[in-house]
């Protein structure tokens, strides 16, 4: 493809991305994780939060220093959406020789509700299953035309996934036995090396990371356990060997998203055809995606692995499969419960996108200038303020201090429902109570007298309303 | 060595050579044979073949060709000869040209000029007379090819000499590393470091982290600039790809004489051995190859094991006279003036090339145009699984060779040319003034130079084999002087950044200094570097670590952890593409070798400011391997 041309259509896809990615931030349609990330780049930056040497410890890393660098979370999406869709189109068109075919296809794969879905609300995921995809692209490559730049990028895709998700580890098997299938019959020597040449970048990115957290904290596995900076940590869990029961539970809901892989293990028309299959459920399954899924790797997986040389036979089911997908992708993704369609307020009765919903709706009540002490581990959801300047969260360098001098410093309190504040508060008032939230003012703040009366939505029986305090 | 040419109608009259050869028995009726069947493949002078093929010594043939010719052999009468050279006469000619066309002109009588020369039939040598002295008789007498180098060797010696040593450096002064550093440099050196120290007086925090990030800034940019590289290179096949089926195909009779320079120096027998063995090994006509051996004036070991080695008659030595800078460059400078060769390449004594490392040479000097100065073979290691030494050293050079090189040529920026194994256009290399013998990387330096004239350099698909450094001491020996090299290198061509950058672009300039001088620069601050962190890894002190920036924290750490990681990913890979299996793993030590490099990087500093001219000799012959299996 011309440079030109490519570069004409990674600026249609941007603004295609761009308003798709406006439309659902617009609702909050956003997922949980990249309220953290966001948050993350924003705040950990501050030297009251600790500075650059703590965004370092931010897991999962990779997506954050995207979100670091492109702190607008829509230009964030639309800049990836528009890289994956240059990379998907060229793929398809080195893997198919129609052209009509290379529009439909990639057009399945870029405008399917789970690609987009996902783009916006689980980049995270996304950008971890391209990887992973992209892995086992140059897998193959390397086994039809062995040259070695394959086995290089190869190594480098999967040792940067697991800087997106710590689960990379539990995908390695699926690599092994397929470099063994494809390699035993050429020595234990070449064998062991391309071991050693695809996971030492795995072993090494890990090794940093474990390394990073060592020195931080004397536990180099704080990001999986108890380290406020990391995502995993935060929705961790409290059950002993809690890798082994993440990992459980991450294999329940991402378990589809690993099949594309097996497709290593086809040859050609036999992987044309698992590959269509598989089009179909995807398409399927996903089109009504709740947020914690990964599905959209289903569909981005087809011009990864989809193989060159297959029939007409198969391209033609590929197709009617293909169609018959999309279409009812899309009537499944605009039916009800979809995340196209559920309206804010239903939607924000869940958790944690209620908490977000609620941290959202209270941010523009507050005075500019005043002192929010946050008692919540979940403050994240604080990403979508305007500014985050006079708010004292958890990780802030004098939280203690003003956790216990709350009188002197600070104007008001965002306290978490569900837990027991470590120390009462006594000259504050409580003035609205939500699901998960509630707001006390200090009784001698200045904006007591300011303002009056606090016209927040109050949560009242399932629903949200401006009527009065909690 | 010539190519084949038509005889002349008196020549043609005459008794057919081999059979004279054989009347006289100086060879058999089955020599005669086998030489007519390489005469029929190469094109060759059949009387160049039986003496390549040593069934005869080079003075018999040419007393039987006198013989046959009715000339004068002369070659028994040089010392008195020497008496009645023409000296007017001589000046009408260059030590280079009577190399090439081999003829000595005697003297010059009335529209009579008396020459000696090898060639009589040579119509390339009537064509020069002709051209130098239209309407003159020639009168030629016989000489073997190595009496007219004795004579273009006796009378020229001090004027070759001048030319090897300050050639360069009088022509294109601006070119050289006889001078160190210029005036502007000494200045804004000093200048700098002024600024620096006063600073670090006032505030030597900020004058500590003003330095932490620009050290860090120039790593990050290498970094990404090998990475760039080596993506490249990875992708290209190592170069310029000549297959098989290619070579099979190159006819013998189109293949041109090629000169290989050997420079030795104190090397023990065993390894002049191997290299003569390597030579004749070659799979190119031994009567095509003009084999030169430069030996010191003062290594007479050298000499001796070389006359032991009992090379092929092809196989010239050339004493070069004593001088300063004892360097290989002026050897090979020195050298050049005798090659014959339409192109010529450089071996070191321990060098083992692929056999069909000419043809393939000559086949990418063919497909390329003549704006290709040189070609650059991959060097490699035999003896890589001797010590731990020479595995990492073998990683390096893999890395180095088959990932970098040809990521250069990929990217078509120049290329630094390593060690040995350039193949050159003879006539390319004398234009440019052949190697600087002041610079001890004069081959980085003269690939930078050809790349700044409008010459391209390329890489191709063929290995020389090297005896790898096994001790340490010679190892920093020979690493202090590469980086030595490339430091004068990246001084010399930063006189005027300006004309590098009109010449090369944006490309070439950031190529100089980030390959050449980022390449010095990265290995010594690396050991600073490296110490600093093992530093605040021990002690946790936090006196600098809060006060660097984010975005310099975060070039700091992708520095440390991205750049070590590539450095060992990309030398694991590059082993792993050669098939080397056994040392992949090794690649994992990488760093402590990179702190062995950085101790031979200081030493280059060190050096360049005490002793910049001082070529610190590689010892050879310390494998215990003996040879490549």
């Amino acid at each position: 493809m011309k440079p030109w041309l490519t570069l004409l259509l990674a600026v249609l896809f941007f603004c295609f991305f761009f308003l798709f990615s406006t439309s659902l931030w617009s609702n909050l349609l956003v997922s949980e994780e990249t309220l953290f990330l966001l948050y993350q780049s924003r705040a950990l930056t501050m030297p009251s939060m600790g500075g650059a040497a703590t965004s370092l410890l931010v897991y999962p890393s990779l997506p954050f220093f995207g979100t670091f660098l492109f702190p607008n979370p829509v230009l964030y999406s639309a800049l990836l959406g528009a890289v994956l869709a240059v990379v998907v189109i060229l793929l398809v068109q080195q893997k198919v020789t129609s052209t009509s075919f290379q529009v439909l296809l990639a057009a399945a794969v870029l405008f399917s509700p789970a690609f987009l879905v996902d783009l916006v609300q689980q980049h995270v995921n996304l950008l971890f299953y391209s990887l992973l995809l992209l892995a086992a692209l140059f897998l193959l490559r390397y086994r039809e035309t062995s040259g070695v730049q394959n086995c290089f990028l190869m190594g480098l895709c999967l040792g940067t996934a697991v800087y997106c998700r710590w689960e990379t580890w539990w995908v390695t098997p699926l690599f092994l036995l397929a470099l063994v299938l494809f390699f035993r019959e050429e020595g234990i020597g070449k064998l062991g090396s391309l071991i050693l040449v695809t996971f030492f970048p795995l072993a090494f990115f890990s090794g940093v990371l474990f390394f990073i957290n060592w020195v931080s904290s004397g536990n180099p596995l704080f990001f999986l356990r108890d380290s406020p900076f990391s995502y995993h940590a935060l929705r961790g869990s409290p059950l002993p060997f809690p890798e082994l029961h993440m990992f459980l539970r991450w294999l329940r809901s991402s378990w589809p998203a690993l099949i594309p892989f097996l497709a290593l293990f086809f040859h050609d028309r036999l992987r044309a055809l698992f590959a269509a299959g598989f089009l179909f459920i995807s398409f399927w399954v996903t089109g009504g995606i709740p947020l914690d899924t990964s599905s959209a790797s289903l569909t981005l997986s087809l011009p990864f692995l989809f193989p060159v040389r297959s029939g007409t036979f198969f391209r033609t089911v590929f197709l009617i499969l293909l169609l018959v997908g999309l279409a009812l992708g899309w009537w499944r993704a605009t039916g009800a419960d979809s995340p196209f369609t559920v309206p804010p307020d239903q939607y924000a009765l869940e958790y944690p996108a209620g908490k977000s919903f609620e941290y959202h709706s209270i941010q523009n009540l507050f005075p500019d200038d005043s002192v929010i002490l946050v008692i919540d581990r979940d403050y994240h959801f604080l990403a979508t303020w305007s500014s985050l300047s006079h708010i004292v969260v958890p990780e802030h360098r004098l939280y203690t201090f003003y956790l216990f001098n709350p009188g002197s410093l600070v104007d008001y309190l965002i306290i978490n429902r569900e837990r027991e504040p470590p120390v009462s508060f006594s000259g504050f008032s409580r003035i609205w109570k939500g699901r998960f939230l509630e707001i006390f003012v200090n009784e001698h703040s200045r904006y007591l007298h300011v303002s009056g009366s606090f016209p927040f939505p109050c949560y009242k029986g399932g629903k949200y309303s401006t009527t009065g305090r909690g | 060595m010539k190519t084949p040419h038509k005889h002349s109608d008196k020549a043609a009259s005459l008794k057919p050579l081999g059979e004279l050869l054989v009347e006289k028995e100086l060879i058999s009726q089955e020599q005669l044979q086998e030489a007519l069947s390489l005469q029929q493949e190469s094109g060759s002078l059949l009387g160049e073949i039986i003496v390549a093929q040593g069934w005869i010594k080079p003075v018999f043939l040419y007393q039987t060709i006198a013989e046959q010719t009715e000339l004068d052999y002369a070659g028994h009468e040089l010392e008195q000869l020497i008496y009645q050279v023409d000296r007017s006469l001589l000046d009408r000619f260059n030590p280079e040209q009577m190399s090439r066309f081999v003829f000595f002109p005697l003297k010059s009588g009335a529209g009579n000029i008396e020459i000696l020369t090898a060639f009589p039939n040579d119509p390339a040598l009537d064509a020069l007379f002709n051209e130098h002295f239209p309407g003159y008789s020639i009168e030629k007498k016989l000489v073997t090819p190595y009496e007219v180098d004795w004579l273009v060797y006796f009378f020229f010696q001090d004027a070759i000499l001048s030319e090897a040593t300050t050639g360069l450096l009088y022509r294109n002064p601006a070119e050289s590393a006889a001078r160190v550093f210029t005036g502007q440099q000494i200045i804004g050196f000093f200048v700098c470091a002024a600024l620096v120290l006063s600073w670090a007086f006032v505030s030597p925090r900020f004058a500590f982290l003003f330095l932490f990030t620009v050290f860090n800034c120039f790593y990050f940019l290498n970094i990404l600039f090998k990475f760039v590289l080596s993506l490249a290179g990875a992708g290209y096949k190592a170069g310029e790809h000549i297959s098989e089926d290619e070579i099979e195909g190159l006819r013998q009779d189109q293949l041109p004489v090629y000169t290989i320079l050997l420079p030795l120096y104190r090397e023990p027998s065993s390894v002049v051995q191997q290299l003569t063995h390597s030579i004749q090994k070659m799979d190119y006509p031994l009567e095509k190859l003009d084999v030169i051996y430069l030996i010191e004036k003062d290594d007479r070991e050298t000499l001796e094991a070389c006359h032991a080695a009992r090379p092929p008659y092809t196989v010239r030595f050339l004493v070069v006279p004593p001088g300063l800078p004892k360097t290989k460059p002026r050897a090979c400078n020195f050298g050049l003036t005798f090659a014959r060769g339409e192109f010529l390449t450089i071996f070191d004594a321990e060098d083992m090339p692929e056999p069909t490392q000419l043809k393939k040479a000559v086949l990418a000097f063919r497909r390329h145009s003549p704006n290709y100065a040189c070609f650059q073979a991959a060097l490699n290691y035999y003896n890589h699984s001797q010590n731990f030494l020479t595995r990492l050293f073998t990683l390096e050079y893999s890395y180095w060779f088959d990932f970098m090189l040809p990521g250069l040529f990929a990217l078509n920026l120049p290329i630094p040319l390593g060690g040995t194994s350039n193949h050159f256009r003879t006539t390319v290399l004398r234009e440019l003034g052949g190697w600087d013998p002041f610079n001890v990387t004069e081959d980085a330096d003269l690939g930078m130079r050809a790349s700044y004239r409008g010459y391209k350099i390329g890489v191709f698909n063929s290995t020389t084999y090297e005896e790898a450094n096994s001790r340490i001491t010679n190892w920093i020996r020979q690493r202090s002087r590469w980086l030595k090299g490339y430091l004068q290198t990246f001084l010399v061509h930063n006189r005027r950044p300006l004309h590098v950058l009109g010449a090369s672009g944006w490309k070439g300039w950031f190529t100089l200094q980030f390959f050449i001088g980022g390449t010095t620069i990265g290995q010594a601050a690396s050991l600073v570097l490296w110490g600093l962190f093992t530093f605040w890894l021990v002690t946790r002190a936090g006196f600098f670590v809060p006060h660097i920036p984010a975005p310099v924290l975060y070039i700091g750490s992708f520095n440390l952890f991205f750049g070590n990681f590539l450095g060992i990913y990309l030398s694991m890979l590059a082993v792993f593409r050669r098939g080397s299996y056994s040392l992949t793993a090794y690649a994992l030590l990488n760093p402590l070798y990179w702190l062995l490099a950085s101790v031979a990087a200081w030493k280059a500093v060190y050096q360049l400011f005490s002793r910049p001219f001082y070529w610190e000799k590689t010892d050879h012959g310390l494998n215990q391997q003996g040879s490549r299996q």
